[in-house]
């Protein structure tokens, strides 16, 4: 037997299972034709596979047929019905809220808006960001001038440091100055 | 044309049961009962499980449409379905067992349900014949049996087999060929004729 005549167990399971083309097909039954021994063993092969297909298929009578669909048809309306309910839910109770009469609708609107603003009334002042201590100046001129150009716009003057309270500090080297809160 | 028309019909009623068209799913359903009960009878082998597993699958796969993806075809999706809760069913049948033979002790080992009355010789036979080739296919390896039920209870092709096992078409077709040949060994061994 040549390369060509060669018989391919796989081409017995692939005929076998329709999966060979038609020009495969004509080769193999050819083949088969030729070797008696491969023909028996295809044989073999075919049986097998009828006796598996017919162990392992059930044939439903028509009333099993039925009775499976309608049971299932059943339970399939059942999902549907709480799938419908589930995403119909918030779009009722939306629509409920244009059932009720306008006093009410406006009332609730009223206090939707107020609690809404509730954090802005309360809003608290900026915290201070940044609390520092600077010494520009023995002169209290050139304090004033620094509060006057910078200070007002992005400091708070907390404190200015006069000569007084220079004298209360105990470290004598203690310079004259001022303290800021930087701006938020 | 008539497939394109038969694929054309499948994606219209899949889009219908994701819009929440229970009947469109139905017809889907029907189409597919068939090739589900049987997979499902060759993995469990029982006619009354195979069908409440494929409609198991069936409303499992109706709860789950809206997360279907096109990407892959509804019959491998649905044959995924099923063989999952197929094993399911027989890890929990194993379980069962195994309590209720616990329960009955010594003697529940060797306990048989009584025949449930005279039947034809013949049909005594092929029943005997069947059982003797569903038991040698429970003894296959998973991958094998699986390859074999999808491709002799369903119908399926290889390309089909090898979308829902996730594997080559090439693998497929050596899981049936060796499949086949541990079957027909064993089956030889248990009865010499079943082959002839």
């Amino acid at each position: 037997m040549n390369d060509r005549n060669k018989i391919d167990t796989f081409d017995f399971i692939r005929s076998i299972d329709g999966e060979l083309t038609e020009m495969e097909t004509r080769r193999l039954e050819e083949q088969l034709l030729r070797a008696p021994e491969a023909r028996q063993e295809y044989q073999r092969l075919k049986r097998l596979s009828e006796l598996v297909r017919q162990s392992a298929t059930v044939d439903l009578h028509a009333t099993e047929k039925e009775h499976f669909h309608s049971s299932l048809n059943a339970q399939l309306e059942i999902i549907q019905s709480k799938r419908f309910t589930k995403d119909q839910r918030l779009t009722n109770r939306l629509s409920s809220f244009f059932h009720i009469p306008w006093q009410w609708q406006t009332a609730a609107a009223f206090i939707l808006v107020f609690l809404l603003c509730i954090p802005f009334f309360n809003s608290a002042p900026p915290e201070k960001e940044e609390f520092f201590w600077t010494s520009i100046s023995s002169d209290y001129k050139g304090v004033q001038f620094f509060l006057e150009s910078n200070a007002t716009a992005e400091y708070d003057l907390i404190w200015v440091v006069t000569e007084e309270d220079e004298e209360e500090e105990e470290d004598p080297d203690s310079p004259l100055g001022f303290l800021l809160y930087k701006k938020v | 044309m008539s497939g394109m028309a038969v694929q054309r019909d499948e994606a219209e009623l899949i889009q219908s049961a994701q819009e929440g068209d229970c009947h469109a799913f139905g017809l889907l359903a029907e189409k597919y009962r068939d090739s589900l009960v049987n997979v499902a009878f060759g993995f469990l082998r029982e006619k009354e499980d195979a069908l409440d597993v494929a409609q198991e699958t069936l409303l499992k796969a109706f709860r789950k449409i809206d997360g279907f993806k096109r990407e892959s075809s509804l019959y491998t999706w649905l044959y995924r379905i099923l063989i999952n809760l197929c094993k399911d069913r027989l890890r929990y049948r194993k379980r069962k067992k195994e309590i209720y033979i616990e329960d009955l002790g010594e003697e529940g080992a060797v306990f048989e349900f009584p025949d449930s009355g005279p039947s034809p010789r013949r049909l005594a036979e092929k029943r005997e014949r069947e059982r003797c080739v569903q038991d040698a296919i429970a003894t296959l390896p998973e991958k094998q049996r699986q390859a074999l039920i999808l491709r002799e209870s369903g119908g399926l092709s290889y390309k089909e087999i090898a979308r829902i096992l996730g594997c080559q078409e090439g693998t497929v077709m050596s899981r049936l060929f060796h499949a086949r040949k541990m079957l027909a060994l064993k089956l030889e061994s248990i009865t010499g004729d079943l082959l002839e």
